[in-house]
């Protein structure tokens, strides 16, 4: 029997999975747990995000176009300024030719000057309504009054410029800023508030440079002024200056376009990214700092920038540092071509908030976190359901082994089968051949260690009741009242756990049989 | 002992959860910007801009608001572009979030609901602080859409060097200007002394019109147009023999600008428009002269009651978020406080707007007027409502095509009226004034 017991475990055991399996995947979530542990210390450290090297490529990408946006415009304005000079310079010198005058025949005559600038007038509105641009100028070298005080600084010429700006491309009126009334009235424009007939080159910077110029392309003599306050309104223009020569290439007064703070920022909004606003600035650069006071500003929405004052940059590796005013911004910035009155570099500068970038930052290395720490609860949970499943089969096989049950339940790992039947039999083998079944022997020993609670008086009725006495007999051998020993019964069957005298009766002959009586009467183990 | 061996990890997971949430920070909030179209400044330095400047510096960046002002016109240009917007008209400017207006522009709405109700903004105390004839010139169809925020009215300004120069060949005087008849005469005095110059230039044609027929107790509309009565006939008669003999400005443009350069004396302009004019004249052979600004109260019919135009646009607010329409009222009650209301028209040749600031800090405001002109100014604003009548245009839909068409049709009529007259010689002149004006008529339409 023994034998067919055990080919029957042999035959379930060739069914069993190895342990080696369980254990090894045990480890490999032990190992993963201990992966996401490690990763979700990483991600609160911000090692993992990247948010850095990521913030670099788009400030990159974004300022790539910034400073592509910015070249482009400034040479399409200066391609376009060449033009207008060159078409002044034509009327210029067939107004002249036509009258038999030379150049100087202008000073002196408001007449003279006032047809001139009407002729001129058309080519002006054709240039500033072809161009991203919110004006439009030309002056030269003659002045209506020789004999006047600012004779010397005040130059004929015409200024148009777009008022009531509220959108590109422009849809505001143009009006008349700088010019000879006549000239206004002839081509149906409406004055200026602030207007004035001439031109103060004082104003305008880089004035003295341009009519200094000699040179053979006049792509050479062209400069942008840095921001300057247009006097007597509450706009501030950059203004690009071209040479205007005459046929002998004398530089007789120079032209260009205009590029008011209200038209710039119009131009440029902001570009929403999930690190915030990126603005543009087009700033001239002094060492590490740029000049915001004398800077062009893109929109400044959802921030507080404004153009004044200085900022510093700090490069960075990723992305460079901008501090103004106390506030830190994060961007890159890069050399524009473009020649400035003064000297200073351009610099095309796209930049955004750093707390937008510190949120982001942020957002990015809790993500990570609670993605990690996520990761490292199901591999917990893994683990411990799996070490439970490990276990269980090695305590069920210790249990079977114990009980020395005839058919005890195959765990189906075969390491821990094999086992168990081994060590049951050898326990089967081990244990006497009149031995009481397990299940009786706990029955007893748990009797046995009921009565160590009996009182000696109910040692002594038990005595009597081993010895085959009835409960009638009791009173009689120990002259008590049939009360007491009801009373004493009582106590008896509790503290042993039966319910009648018929069953203390059988445990009595059982424990008699198996010679455990006198432990029992004694209440000794 | 199982559960005691769970609880330790399951403990440091909630742990590290709790750690992850707590390094959350908050992103420090982007201000919110709020747009602007104004006409407080136009070309010019602006008053409104620098108050905007120091509303962001100082409340704004306390409470994340940041005003923009993206444009400084006029009330047409806002009003067109008002329009342009709300009919969505193509390549028409996004709305912005507060434009200056008239009642005309929210009447010309397709939809005046596009524009918040301040009712449900102020409070009843604080609407209370605003003189009430000005809430209910902003009130449209109910709704309290325009919020008044500076009032003008129409004002005599004189370049008194030159007609001082005038005054003392012909014995012109001042006092001569106070009625339309008295100005019609001088005027005509002028072109002869001059040798042909123009004297005087009004800005707004159709109110000449307007209250001068009103003031002489005739209906200016009917129900569906102009009446063209009598006394609008009377009004006529004086204005176009001006016109069409040369004295009177035909040209287009403000009046500041044939004052600017010497092609007018007189004007008739708002009070507002004190900002654009300049106490520099110059001449086309560039050469300037400085000159005194002075302003009068405007000029009435002499059998008409003292009846003088009331203007003064608002700010409207375009609905949005509860955000921005907060961050706009936030603004604009801090624009309005009394004493600041009154630094802000002052600067301007406006009046305030609250019955505090009117009393209490205007009078002490005046008398720190440094600026000549502006001191000028104010004593005649104050003489006006000391002794004339405010006239304010009635609320109609059709307001502002009636007024447009006028504007462009008189000065048509008129135009060739002074070319034929130019042709034809003085003979024609009470000819051509009647038939300028009957031509006028039957274009118009009634």
């Amino acid at each position: 029997m023994l034998t067919c017991r055990r080919r029957r475990h042999d035959a379930d055991t060739e069914h069993s999975r190895s342990i080696g399996s369980r254990l090894a995947l045990y480890w490999l979530c032990m190992a993963l747990a201990t992966l996401s542990a490690a990763l979700f210390l990483l991600s609160i450290t911000g090692v993992l995000s990247r948010t850095a090297r990521q913030f670099g490529e788009t400030t990159a990408l974004q300022q790539k176009n910034t400073a592509s946006l910015f070249s482009s415009q400034m040479d399409a304005l200066t391609a376009r300024g060449i033009e207008l000079s060159e078409t002044i310079s034509g009327e210029l010198e067939s107004f002249l030719a036509r009258r038999n005058l030379p150049f100087d025949a202008l000073n002196d005559n408001p007449a003279l000057i006032a047809e001139l600038e009407t002729a001129l007038v058309p080519a002006l509105k054709t240039a500033m309504e072809g161009s991203t641009c919110s004006g439009v100028y030309f002056c030269l070298a003659a002045t209506a009054n020789t004999s006047l005080p600012d004779a010397e600084t005040h130059r004929m010429g015409v200024y148009l410029r777009y008022s009531s700006l509220r959108s590109v491309p422009p849809s505001g009126n143009t009006a008349y800023f700088r010019g000879a009334v006549d000239a206004a009235r002839e081509n149906g424009l409406q004055l200026h508030n602030r207007w004035n007939p001439e031109l103060n080159t004082t104003l305008i910077p880089g004035y003295r440079q341009v009519m200094a110029w000699t040179g053979d392309r006049l792509s050479g003599g062209c400069l942008w002024t840095e921001r300057v306050p247009l006097l007597d309104t509450w706009e501030s223009v950059t203004l690009l200056c071209v040479p205007v020569r005459d046929d002998a290439g004398h530089v007789r007064g120079i032209c260009g376009m205009e590029l008011s703070d209200l038209y710039f920022s119009l131009s440029h909004s902001v570009v929403s990214s999930p690190y915030g606003s990126f603005v543009m600035l087009l700033a001239p650069m002094n060492g590490d700092t740029l000049l915001l006071d004398k800077a062009m500003l893109g929109s400044t929405e959802g921030t507080n920038l404004f153009p004044s004052g200085t900022m510093t940059i700090k490069e960075g590796r990723d992305y460079d540092t901008f501090t103004w005013n106390g506030t830190t911004y994060l961007g890159k910035h890069q050399v524009v071509p473009g020649r400035l009155a003064d000297g200073y570099p351009l610099a095309a500068v796209t930049l955004v908030p750093e707390s937008g970038y510190r949120h982001h930052a942020h957002a990015a290395r809790i993500s990570w976190a609670l993605g990690s720490l996520a990761f490292l609860a199901a591999m917990l949970a893994l683990t411990a359901v799996l070490a439970r499943r490990f276990a269980m089969p090695i305590t069920q096989g210790f249990e079977a082994a114990r009980s020395c049950e005839q058919d005890w339940k195959p765990t189906g790992i075969r390491e821990i089968d094999e086992l168990t039947a081994y060590f049951h039999g050898q326990l089967r083998e081990s244990r006497p051949k009149d031995a009481l079944p397990r299940q009786v022997e706990d029955l007893v020993s748990k009797l046995i260690d009921r009565a160590k609670g009996l009182t000696s008086s109910e040692r002594v009725i038990l005595r009597y009741y081993a010895e085959g006495y009835t409960v009638k007999e009791i009173p009689e051998l120990l002259f008590i009242s049939a009360g007491t020993v009801k009373g004493h019964n009582s106590h008896i069957y509790s503290k042993l756990g039966v319910d009648s005298y018929d069953a203390l009766k059988a445990y009595l002959d059982i424990l008699k049989r198996c010679g455990r009586l006198e432990e029992l009467l004694q209440g000794k183990s | 002992m199982k559960k005691k061996l769970y609880r330790l990890p399951v403990i440091v997971l909630f742990a590290a959860l709790a750690l992850c949430l707590a390094a959350c920070g908050e992103k420090e909030a982007e201000p919110t910007t709020v747009t602007l179209w104004h006409v407080y400044g136009g070309e010019v330095t602006s008053p409104l801009n620098v108050l905007v400047e120091e509303f962001n510096r100082t409340v704004g960046q306390e409470k994340g608001i940041r005003v923009r002002v993206d444009s400084v016109s006029n009330t047409n240009v806002i009003h067109e572009s008002v329009l342009a917007a709300a009919y969505d008209d193509p390549g028409a400017s996004e709305l912005p979030d507060l434009f200056v207006s008239y009642p005309k522009t929210v009447l010309a709405l397709p939809d005046e609901n596009i524009l918040v109700d301040y009712h449900d903004y102020f409070s009843d105390e604080e609407l209370d602080a605003f003189l009430p004839e000005f809430l209910e010139e902003g009130t449209v169809n109910g709704r309290l859409a325009v919020l008044p925020i500076a009032k003008s009215t129409e004002i005599l300004y004189v370049n008194k060097t030159a007609f001082d120069r005038f005054s003392a060949a012909t014995g012109a005087a001042l006092d001569d200007l106070s009625t339309w008849e008295g100005l019609y005469a001088l005027a005509e005095r002028y072109q002869d002394w001059s040798g042909g110059k123009c004297f005087f230039v009004h800005d707004y044609h159709f109110d000449y019109f307007q209250v001068g027929v009103e003031s002489m107790g005739e209906d200016f509309f009917t129900d569906s147009g102009l009446a063209f009565g009598p006394k609008f006939a009377y009004a006529w008669a004086p204005y176009a023999r001006a016109a069409l003999t040369g004295t009177l400005w035909l040209g287009g443009g403000y009046a500041t600008e044939p004052l600017r350069t010497g092609d007018a004396i007189v004007s008739v302009a708002s009070s507002a428009s004190v900002l654009y004019y300049s106490d520099v004249v110059t001449y086309p052979d560039n050469s300037t002269e400085q000159v005194e600004i002075i302003s009068l109260p405007c000029p009435t019919f002499e059998d008409g009651e003292k009846l003088v135009m009331q203007r003064g646009a608002g700010l409207c607010t375009v609905k949005s978020t509860p955000a921005r329409e907060e961050a706009c009222m936030t603004f604009l009650k801090w624009l309005t406080e009394p004493k600041r209301n009154v630094d802000f028209v002052t600067a301007l040749g406006y009046m305030p707007v609250t019955k505090e600031g009117f009393d209490d800090y205007l009078p002490e405001a005046i008398e720190t007027l440094s600026d000549p002109m502006y001191a000028s100014l104010y004593e005649a604003f104050l003489r006006t409502r000391q002794n004339y009548t405010f006239y304010t245009p009635p609320q109609r839909e059709d307001y502002l095509d009636l007024e447009t068409r006028f504007e462009k049709g008189v000065r048509l009529r008129l135009t060739a009226g002074q070319a034929q007259y130019q042709e034809q010689g003085e003979d024609a002149l009470e000819a051509l004034v009647r038939s300028t004006l009957e031509d006028f008529e039957n274009s118009y339409g009634s």
